[in-house]
C-alpha cells in the first residue's frame, strides 16, 4: 500500500557565522507497508522516526527517492490528487494538548477536517460529530466542552475521532500513548485496534517503547541515525534481532519482575483476595 | 530521615474543598529509595510539593511531615528556603519548563550554588564545571549554552547535576524520566542510582511507570485517588501484589501478554482500610 523507495532527507543545523552542519535524518530508506497491517517504527530519539511520518503526510519533501501510495508518487502528482491523498492519510501526535486548538469547542475541532474535505450539510456534520464522539467512547455533551476540560487520555480520543472523521486509509500514530497513564494507554490501544477492524485502517505506529509495540503492532523496523538497520516480519521475533541498535532498545526496557513468584506464594495470594 | 504521618492535603476548587491526599503515612529511611506509583490525579505530586512546602498558601495540610526529626510544616518561609536545594532537592518532570530560556546553563548553575554557599562567581563556576564533569556532560562550553540548544535528556541530566550539587540528604524526584525516550531514561536512572549509592542519599521517586520504580525502589507505595492501595518492600509488592489495582497495573507490564487480555480501566471504589498484612507490608482490603 505504501512504499518507501531509497528515501533520503537531510536537515541543516546552523553553527553560527554561516556555518552549517548537515544531519542525515533519513538515509536511503526503503520498505513496504501492507494494507490493513500495523507497521511499527522504533528507534531512539534522533533516529528519524518522526521525519518519516512528516514526509508521509507531506509536511516535508524528501531530498531524493520516492514515496508511493497505491502506486502513486506522493511528490509527483497534481494538486487535486494531492488533496485526495491528504484525506487518505491522517496523523495523531503525542502531545494532544498542543494538537487541539484550545479556543475551539470540541465539536468544532472534530468538524474542521470534514468542513474542509467533505461536502456535508451543517446538520449532517452535527450528526457525524455526535456519532464520532460515541465511537471513541465519549458522549455528545462532550462536544460542547473545551480541550482543557479533558484529561490526556480523553483528549487523545478526541484527536483520534478527528483523524477518522474523513475516512482515511492510513493513520500515522506518532508516539500516541507515551505521555498517558498505564491503564489509559491500554484503553487507547484497544480503541485503535477496534477502529482498525471496523474501518479497515492501516497504521504506522511510531514509538520508542518496545512494550507497546509488541502489544500492538504486526511488523517492525528499527531506525538508527537515519538508517534502517533491522526488520522483524513478526513483532514477536523482536528479541531475536541482532543489530546493536535493536539490542540497545531491548536492554532499555525496564523489567518489573526479577523472578516469577513461587507456587505457594500464589496460594497465599488467593486466600487474601477472597477475604475481601 | 523523612517521616510522613497521617498527611492530608486539601485544595480549594471553586466553592468546595477537595481532599487530594487522604491520611497518608510512610517513611523514607536513611539511604533508601521509596517509590510512589499511581495514575494522574492520585495525589503523588501533591505529596512531593507538600514535603517541599511549595504552594503553601493555596492548600490546607493536616498531619505531620518530619525531616530529620523536625516538623517541616512548622517551619517558616525563610527556614524552608534554606533547606530547599541544600538539604532537600527536587528533580522535576519537565526539564524544558524548569529552565529559564533567557538564562544560560552557567547562570542557572551559579545561582543554585550561590543561593546556599557564600562564594564568588568564579569559584561557583569552577564548582559547576566539576559537577558537570562528574555527570559526563562532555561539551566544555556547556555553561555558555542556553536551554533551547540542548536536548531534553541533556537538560534533565543538568537538572540532576544541579539538584545534587549541595549533596542533599533527601532527593525528591517527581517523574524524572517521563518526558524522555527509553534509552535516555535508562541512562538517567543508572546515573541517579549510582549517585544515590555513592552519596548514601535518601530518595523519594514518583512515577506512573512501574518499570522505573521497580528498577530503583526499595519500598513501594501504590496510590489511587489520594489513598494508599499497597505499601511494602518493592520486591514483595512486585512479585505478588495483593490488591487488584496493583495486579491490573502489573499485568500491563508483563511479557507475552496480549492486548485483549489486559484490563484497560479500573473503576472499583476504594473501600476498606489499610491493614498490616506482614510486618512492614500494608494493603487496603
Amino acid at each position: 500500500m505504501i512504499e518507501f523507495k531509497n528515501v533520503s532527507k537531510q536537515y541543516f543545523e546552523s553553527r553560527g557565522w554561516g556555518q552549517k552542519r548537515s544531519i542525515n535524518a533519513m538515509d536511503n530508506i526503503s520498505f513496504r507497508i501492507k494494507e490493513g497491517s500495523c507497521f511499527a517504527i522504533v528507534g531512539e530519539s534522533g533516529s528519524g522516526k518522526s521525519t518519516l511520518g512528516k514526509l508521509l503526510i507531506g509536511l516535508d519533501k524528501p531530498d531524493s527517492g520516492q514515496i508511493l501510495f497505491r502506486g502513486l508518487d506522493l511528490f509527483d502528482i497534481n494538486n487535486q490528487t494531492r488533496q485526495q491523498l491528504r484525506r487518505d492519510m491522517q496523523i495523531v501526535f503525542q502531545d494532544c494538548f498542543s494538537a487541539v486548538n484550545s479556543r475551539m469547542k470540541i465539536r468544532d475541532v472534530i468538524a474542521e477536517p470534514m468542513r474542509v474535505h467533505l461536502h456535508y450539510s451543517s446538520t449532517g456534520i452535527k450528526e457525524e460529530v455526535k456519532r464520532l464522539l460515541e465511537t471513541v467512547g465519549l458522549t455528545a455533551e462532550d462536544g460542547e466542552k473545551y480541550s482543557y476540560q479533558f484529561s490526556g487520555g480523553q483528549l487523545q480520543r478526541i484527536t483520534i475521532a478527528r483523524a477518522i472523521s474523513i475516512h482515511p486509509k492510513v493513520i500515522i500514530l506518532d508516539e500516541v500513548i507515551n505521555s498517558l497513564d498505564v491503564l489509559v494507554q491500554i484503553s487507547i490501544l484497544k480503541l485503535l485496534k477496534r477502529l482498525q477492524r471496523e474501518l479497515n485502517l492501516t497504521y504506522l505506529f511510531i514509538s520508542h517503547d518496545l512494550h507497546s509495540v509488541k502489544l500492538f503492532a504486526d511488523e517492525v523496523v528499527v531506525l538508527d541515525k537515519g538508517k534502517l538497520v533491522d526488520y522483524a516480519e513478526d513483532v514477536k521475533d523482536f528479541d531475536k534481532l541482532t543489530h546493536p541498535a535493536s539490542r540497545r532498545l531491548l536492554e532499555a526496557q525496564l523489567p518489573i519482575m526479577p523472578q516469577q513468584a513461587s507456587e505457594d506464594m500464589s496460594v497465599k495470594k488467593g486466600v487474601i483476595v477472597s477475604k475481601k | 530521615m523523612l517521616e510522613v504521618k497521617n498527611l492530608s492535603v486539601f485544595v480549594q476548587r471553586d466553592t468546595e474543598e477537595i481532599q487530594v491526599v487522604q491520611d497518608i503515612s510512610f517513611q523514607v529511611p536513611k539511604g533508601k529509595i521509596v517509590g510512589i506509583v499511581g495514575e494522574s490525579g492520585s495525589g503523588k505530586s501533591m505529596i512531593c510539593t507538600t514535603i517541599l512546602q511549595l504552594f503553601r498558601e493555596s492548600r490546607r495540610v493536616s498531619g505531620k511531615v518530619l525531616f530529620q526529626g523536625e516538623s517541616l510544616l512548622a517551619k517558616n518561609k525563610e527556614e524552608m528556603r534554606k533547606l530547599r536545594g541544600k538539604e532537600i532537592a527536587l528533580i522535576m518532570q519537565n526539564p524544558m519548563a524548569m529552565f529559564n530560556p533567557m538564562l544560560s546553563i552557567g547562570d542557572h548553575f551559579i545561582e543554585t550554588i550561590q543561593a546556599h554557599v557564600n562564594i564568588s562567581k568564579k569559584e561557583a563556576k569552577q564548582k559547576a564545571l566539576e559537577q558537570l564533569s562528574r555527570y559526563q556532560l562532555p561539551e566544555e562550553n556547556i555553561l555558555q549554552k542556553y536551554p533551547h540548544e540542548l536536548s531534553g535528556g541533556m537538560l534533565q541530566r543538568i537538572m540532576i547535576a544541579m539538584a545534587v550539587s549541595h549533596r542533599p540528604s533527601l532527593l525528591v524526584a517527581d517523574e524524572p524520566t517521563t518526558a524522555l525516550d527509553t534509552m535516555t531514561q535508562l541512562r538517567i536512572l543508572d546515573e541517579l542510582l549510582e549517585y544515590q549509592q555513592e552519596a548514601g542519599t535518601s530518595m523519594l521517586i514518583v512515577s506512573h511507570d512501574l518499570g522505573v520504580i521497580a528498577k530503583l525502589a526499595d519500598d513501594l507505595i501504590v496510590m489511587r485517588r489520594g489513598l494508599i492501595v499497597e505499601y511494602g518492600p518493592a520486591s514483595l509488592v512486585l512479585e505478588q501484589p495483593l490488591h487488584s489495582y496493583t495486579q491490573a497495573l502489573l499485568a500491563v507490564k508483563k511479557e507475552n501478554s496480549t492486548l485483549e487480555q489486559l484490563v484497560d480501566h479500573y473503576e472499583e471504589p476504594m473501600l476498606g482500610s489499610l491493614v498490616e498484612w506482614k510486618p512492614g507490608y500494608w494493603v487496603r482490603q
